[in-house]
């Protein structure tokens, strides 16, 4: 049992309180949602729950908590860990041991079990979360599905009656997704486990819930049962297509017979052809490894085909441009990898090198007005949060005015109300001319915003759709 | 990774990596030791046996050849261009590059190598050689997790071991996110070779603002599973030697005792 009694937090170095007043509870072996924007205090709650607030992440506390009954506060993390279990976002960065086997003995190691109890429940959490197979494989060698396990595998030899998982899926496709929200589920179902999930994927996480827990400004704005948690209250949709974002006529972009071999001998991908138009938007769809990345980087000159060719045409003239890298923008999926300076508006400025200042400065004041971030112009991008740090990402691609963007997996971590700036965004830009391909696991955004859906399997196109009929 | 635990079952692999990390520092002692060229080229002879037996994959023994090439290029060239014998004794010296040879004659002068100096590091050559058969032979038939158990045996603070490990395992998720730094700067054409100062600045500074994100992280992580509890750690991976353990610290002792043998020879301590 989790009870929270009026609890409010307040960040230090920050004015308002990033949880006010939170009352709520959940029952021993309930499955529980927690839903609401970025900023609402979804995390904060999580990392409440296992003591990594206040003892690591320090601020002003109110209010109790109590696990199990009993009150937690002076209870420090490491003393939480047989308690409470807690899977962060990014499967990478809580795996410490080389292999499977020893990241899941890792926990069992550090309460100072017996070897035979700890092999005993390595042995248990290893079939209980299907890893069996692969448990001497090395960690660097698993998909992010099974790496996500493994942190899984890790508590659950802990034997916590509690798990908190925050954005455990963020960032898996949907077969790493389907997997963990399955384990999740068993786990939930057949061992009893409590389970407490912050998820944005509400479409694959809703049906296998008890509870949804809404959280807005920090406050609790609804509790219901999942039967009767209205989906479309959670996750609305992408809104209606206006008619006028048609393709212009002229091939843009022309992809003959592609072509890619990794250096060590295996195909990437094999015979794409693809002609893409002035104005058109395609989404590449297909599982992990299925070529897509592969494919943006050629079309955008990062990676040379083994054989076949990419053109792009110009615009206006129609005329081949022999250079075609620097009229293809790329946004990378994580903002991080790619935001090099010290302040937001130097970061823009960075793309724009050979102009004369006053243009820079008015290219980069345009670059920012359209992304919302001018009033953070000053600010070092470290300090943006990571839907702003995506925005100042974007404005630095668009601003050197590209007339083909891809976007690699946009919809990564993004919530809804971000997500669905960053893709009107987009849809602006397209507006004007400009060619966007996006490369996606999200087939819903992929059918909703592109004119052409391309599908890739195994690095062979299989199949191509349109979605909007254009005049 | 080219330097990677190599699965092959060979008796070198199945050794205890207490016993091979024993016979890198054996090796390792003996090569700054010795001073006879005959008894290095000896070590190194003996030290490429076990590399040999592990049967290496035929990129990996490309790339080893590649650096043992490069090592000797180095230290010969180095050494007949800097060598000076402590007995102040007189050197034959050669022009590598005399000066009448266009544009390097005429910007240096002419670039004089000593015929003594590129034999001592000829010799010299075999010395870092045998260090490295070595150690290559510990690191591609040892899988890391057992050397890092191993060093904790020998006596690692189990903190430091937990260190290390955790940065072998980033090793590889950090070669990839510098990667994607790189094709990120590519992407947007700031990438230039003209300026390595500004491009080394420009792709380790999201690098180390990600690894710092990435510790931040790790802590929360390494906390929320109960490292550091006061409580006696226990470690589930534990080794044992075997016979051919026991063989190869025979072996060793031979060994250890030939070199000493030889070199009291060579320096005329023995008839």
């Amino acid at each position: 049992m989790i009870e929270l009694d009026n609890v409010t937090f307040l960040y230090n170095n920050s004015t308002t309180p990033v949880l006010s007043g939170l009352t709520l509870s959940i029952k021993a072996g309930e499955m529980v949602l927690v839903h609401g924007p970025s900023g609402c205090g979804k995390s904060t709650l999580c990392m409440l729950l296992n003591g990594i607030i206040p003892n690591l992440i320090h601020g002003e506390l109110t209010g109790e908590i109590r696990i199990g009954g009993r009150p937690i506060r002076g209870k420090e993390t490491r003393q939480l860990a047989t308690e409470v279990g807690m899977v962060f976002q990014n499967p990478d960065n809580q795996l410490f041991a080389i292999t499977v086997e020893e990241d899941v003995a890792f926990g069992p190691e550090n309460l100072g079990l017996s070897r035979s109890e700890i092999h005993r429940r390595v042995d248990e959490a290893l079939c209980s979360t299907g890893l069996k197979s692969v448990s001497s494989r090395q960690i660097h060698h698993l998909s992010g599905g099974q790496k996500q396990r493994t942190a899984i595998a890790g508590l659950c030899a802990m034997k916590p009656g509690i798990l908190v998982l925050d954005e455990p899926t963020a960032d898996l496709d949907p077969g790493g997704t389907r997997d963990v929200i399955h384990l999740l589920d068993r786990l939930h179902r057949e061992e009893g486990k409590t389970i407490v999930i912050v998820e944005h994927k509400i479409r694959e996480i809703l049906p296998f819930v008890d509870r949804v827990i809404t959280l807005d400004n920090g406050r609790l704005a609804s509790d219901l049962p999942r039967e009767t948690t209205d989906p479309t209250a959670l996750w609305p949709g992408y809104p209606p297509r206006s008619s006028s974002r048609c393709p212009l006529p002229g091939v843009i972009l022309d992809l003959h017979d592609i072509h890619y071999r990794y250096p060590d001998g295996t195909f990437a991908l094999a015979g794409i052809s693809l002609a893409v138009r002035r104005g058109e938007c395609i989404a590449i769809i297909g599982e992990n490894g299925s070529g897509k990345t592969t494919l943006s980087r050629i079309i955008k000159g990062l990676l040379e085909p083994t054989k076949g060719s990419v053109t792009l045409y110009d615009p206006v003239t129609g005329f081949i441009i022999p250079k075609r890298s620097g009229r293809i923008g790329y946004l990378f999926q994580n903002p991080d990898h790619q935001i090099v300076s010290d302040r937001v508006d130097r970061e823009i400025a960075i793309g724009l090198e050979g102009f004369l200042p006053e243009d820079i400065k008015r290219k980069t004041c345009a670059a920012l007005t359209h992304v919302d971030l001018l009033k953070y112009k000053d600010r070092d991008p470290c300090s943006l949060s990571r839907g702003e740090r995506q925005r100042l990402a974007v404005a630095s691609v668009l601003v050197t005015e590209p007339d083909v963007i891809i976007c690699d997996e946009p919809t990564t971590g993004q919530d809804y109300d971000h997500l669905l700036a960053l893709m009107e965004y987009l849809e602006t830009i397209r507006c004007q001319g400009k060619t966007i391909m996006i490369i996606t696991h999200d087939h819903e955004l992929a059918y909703h915003y592109a004119d052409r859906v391309i599908t890739l399997h195994m690095g062979m196109y299989i199949k191509e759709e349109v979605c909007m009929q254009c005049s | 990774m080219l330097f990677e635990y190599q699965e092959q079952g060979t008796i070198i692999h199945r050794l205890d990596p207490r016993t091979k990390t024993i016979w890198l520092a054996v090796v390792l002692v003996i090569s700054i030791l010795l001073r006879d060229p005959v008894l290095l080229v000896t070590l190194f002879c003996i030290s490429l046996m076990p590399l040999l037996l592990i049967r290496i994959p035929r990129h990996t023994l490309i790339v080893l050849g590649i650096l043992y090439l490069m090592v000797a290029a180095g230290a010969i060239l180095s050494q007949a261009l800097f060598y000076r014998p402590s007995n102040g004794s007189l050197l034959t010296f050669v022009w590598l590059v005399p000066p009448d040879v266009p544009v390097m004659g005429a910007l240096t002068g002419g670039i004089l190598i000593s015929v003594e100096g590129a034999l001592y590091g000829f010799i010299q050559v075999f010395r870092i050689l045998a260090v490295i058969n070595t150690s290559a032979m510990l690191v591609l038939s040892t899988p890391l997790n057992r050397l890092i158990v191993g060093l904790r045996e020998m006596g690692m603070p189990g903190t430091m071991a937990f260190m290390l490990t955790t940065a072998v395992r980033f090793v590889p998720v950090l070669m990839e996110e510098y990667q994607t730094i790189l094709s990120a700067l590519r992407a947007r054409n700031i990438v230039s070779l003209w300026h390595p100062v500004r491009m080394a600045e420009q792709s380790l500074s999201p690098l180390i603002i990600n690894v710092i994100r990435r510790c931040n992280q790790l802590a929360l992580a390494a906390e929320s599973r109960a490292f550091d509890l006061d409580k006696p750690r226990t470690a589930v991976t534990t080794l044992a030697f075997n016979r051919a353990d026991t063989g190869c610290f025979l072996l060793m002792g031979v060994i250890v005792l030939f070199f000493a043998i030889g070199s009291a020879r060579s320096a005329g301590f023995l008839a």
